[in-house]
């Protein structure tokens, strides 16, 4: 199963960074050559749905801001389910549409399974590639939740 | 502003890329008293860099957006070749042209068909889960929107191949570029660039079939008070053509006259920035016409970058197809400039062309195969480095220190310089649309529509919305109190 990890966040931008450095966490645990293929971005949604295009699986790795907590949440966007609510991503909010729309177009490649774990973050106010004290130890977390996605699916979300 | 003005909020708003905020101040009497168009930017970029070394700005500055980072990842390199002395080799300044006209492709492409366009397409008092992608393809038709996806593709493609990575270019240095392509590359590229010029073409026709037989499009690209007589600025190469890449910067008055043309580095002569309290941004002016508040006309020092703007400062596109649609565009206003702000919307078709057609001829230059990537590189001092970003015209300005490391930096993004016609055209349209203190959605996405005209990015901040992209309204009294809210 061809299998995308998505780290999306922006690393210049404070607590942003998470899933980026959830990603990379994850990246130390998969050897090459494998399935699993990890990239890191700050791109909008539009592009991050196309970059999904050709894989079976995405798994999303990103911050939230709101509710408060530091619950780790996952939620699947189903292409099959057109009327899918939006998923818990802070990002360009087109993420959901663009994928509905891919799969009304009958994009080829669209993956099957597209699942978005997001963790609470601070919304952040400056610019600073020097993320808190806390957000090292979420991205572990987000990075358990990946891994365990990766080796037991959908059950993945027990073992975070 | 008096006790007696209700105010209005819109926030956030949706189908643009970041997070803004547009205050709306309505009278006693449910008039507009006026309106700004927020952007509530992370802050502090300048301090940030500061002791950083300067050839990682490339890498840094394109960070700062999350939709056109090889916008930032060009202008800052061009900005690090000034500050080396040491301008690019044909062959990396043409590998350099041929990703960047891919990336306006693109772009364009992406606004028409995502953002801007379903205002029209799907029309602007449709409900808001019909007003987008999804409506579009109900009205354009399957498989035209399957080739939006594939064009997309290729514009992604053409970046990832030249850029060196798909996510996040690489590959411009100071002084050039990190690597060629193949001759297998070139072949593929090229035929990507042939298919891409007959899909703007296509597109274009969408437009006229479309949008210029759409009745409310005309009108509101008709209406005088719609538009604005502003000064406009853009790149043009030595023959007066758009250049989206390089070229002096070139601005015209409201009547058309040439006010300056300026070599690039010579730009920050040109404008001086001035702080409003209601927001962080820095909105720039032309200095010597002087800031007169936010008014058009040629006594006011506000002006208009991106597309519409310019085909305003052009003498002609440039390229063959294009310029014969630029014709028409003329032809249909009765001359330039055209000062009405719904025609961004036909000069981005036009511009998506135009760069398609470049890209096309790029691709056959024998200068791309051959010839040395990189030139030497002198010593670090001040440089500024201006490229037209999709929005418009991005100016970077680094001072570099004996080790080249960052000493100033100063950043003037496309929608900084575009912030105060915005509130111009927000207010215009709010004025015709807003009365009796009667807001509803329908008409908040005619507000709305007028500033996505400008294509604004404010992702430059942090490029975030929540993915269910709510619109808020909040409607207060005299007083201040909460009256209504409208949410979707």
């Amino acid at each position: 199963m061809r299998t995308l990890i998505v780290g999306w966040g922006n690393p210049i931008a404070g607590d942003d960074a998470l899933g980026w450095r959830a990603a990379e966490l994850v990246r130390e645990h998969v050897r090459e050559p494998s399935e699993v293929e990890i990239v890191t971005t700050a791109h909008g949604g539009l592009r991050v749905a196309e970059r999904m295009l050709g894989y079976d699986r995405v798994v999303v790795l990103d911050a939230t801001v709101g509710p408060e907590g530091n619950e780790i949440v996952r939620t699947e966007i189903r292409p099959d389910e057109i009327d899918v609510e939006g998923a818990p991503t802070r990002h360009d909010g087109s993420l959901v549409d663009a994928v509905r729309a891919l799969r009304r177009l009958r994009a080829d490649g669209l993956p099957n399974e597209i699942v978005v774990y997001g963790a609470p973050i601070a919304s952040p106010r400056d610019w600073d590639d020097r993320p808190s004290a806390s957000m090292e130890a979420t991205a572990a977390r987000l990075a358990r939740a990946a891994l365990a996605e990766l080796v037991f699916g959908r059950k993945g979300v027990a073992f975070a | 502003m008096s006790e007696a003005v209700r105010q209005v909020s819109i926030d956030p708003i949706t189908r643009l890329e970041g997070h803004g905020r547009i205050e709306l101040f309505l009278d006693e009497s449910g008039g507009l008293a006026d309106a700004f168009f927020q952007i509530p930017e992370l802050r502090g970029f300048e301090r940030f860099c500061l002791g950083r070394q300067g050839e990682d700005m490339p890498q840094i500055t394109e960070r700062i957006c999350g939709v056109c980072p090889e916008a930032h990842h060009f202008a800052s390199a061009k900005t690090l070749d000034t500050c080396y002395g040491a301008p690019p080799p044909p062959r990396a300044r043409k590998l350099r042209e041929l990703l960047y006209n891919a990336y306006i492709f693109s772009d364009h492409l992406l606004h028409f068909y995502y953002l801007g366009g379903p205002d029209f397409l799907v029309g602007p008092y449709a409900p808001p889960q019909e007003r987008n992608i999804l409506g579009v393809i109900g009205k354009v038709g399957l498989e035209l929107g399957k080739e939006v996806i594939k064009h997309r593709g290729y514009g992604q493609r053409i970046i990832e191949i030249v850029g060196g990575r798909p996510i996040h270019p690489v590959t411009a240095l100071p002084g050039g570029q990190s690597k060629g392509i193949t001759e297998e590359e070139r072949a593929e590229i090229e035929a990507m660039t042939v298919s891409a010029v007959e899909f703007a073409a296509a597109t274009l026709d969408v437009f006229q079939s479309k949008l210029l037989e759409d009745e409310t499009f005309v009108r509101f690209a008709s209406e005088a008070s719609l538009a604005l007589p502003t000064y406009y600025m853009g790149l043009v190469d030595e023959e007066g053509s758009i250049d989206f890449y390089d070229g002096d910067v070139r601005v015209v008055a409201p009547n058309g006259s040439e006010y300056a043309q300026v070599p690039a580095g010579g730009v920050i002569s040109l404008i001086a920035e001035r702080t409003e309290p209601w927001t962080y941004v820095k909105i720039p002016y032309l200095k010597d016409v002087g800031w007169n508040g936010f008014t058009a006309g040629a006594d006011s020092g506000v002006y208009r970058v991106g597309p519409l703007a310019r085909l305003n400062v052009c003498k002609q596109v440039g390229t063959p197809l294009a310029q014969t649609e630029y014709e028409a565009f003329l032809d249909y206003f009765g001359g330039g400039p055209v000062h009405a702000t719904f025609a961004y919307h036909w000069a981005r078709l036009i511009e998506m062309l135009s760069a398609a057609e470049r890209a096309a001829a790029l691709i056959a230059d024998p200068d791309l195969m051959e010839g040395p990537l990189r030139t030497e590189l002198g010593e670090p001092g001040e440089g500024v480095g201006v490229i037209e970003a999709a929005r418009g015209t991005l100016i970077h300005h680094y001072d570099l220190d004996e080790r080249g490391l960052i000493e100033a930096v100063n950043l003037i993004v496309a929608t900084t310089h575009n912030v105060a016609a915005i509130s111009l055209s927000i207010k215009e349209m709010a004025k015709t649309v807003v009365q009796d203190g009667n807001v509803d959605q329908g008409i908040l996405n005619l507000v709305e529509m007028s500033f996505r005209n400008y294509d604004p990015c404010l992702a430059c901040a942090t490029h975030a919305l929540p993915g269910q992209m709510p619109l808020i309204v909040d409607v207060r009294d005299a007083d201040g109190d909460l009256t209504e809210r409208i949410e979707r």
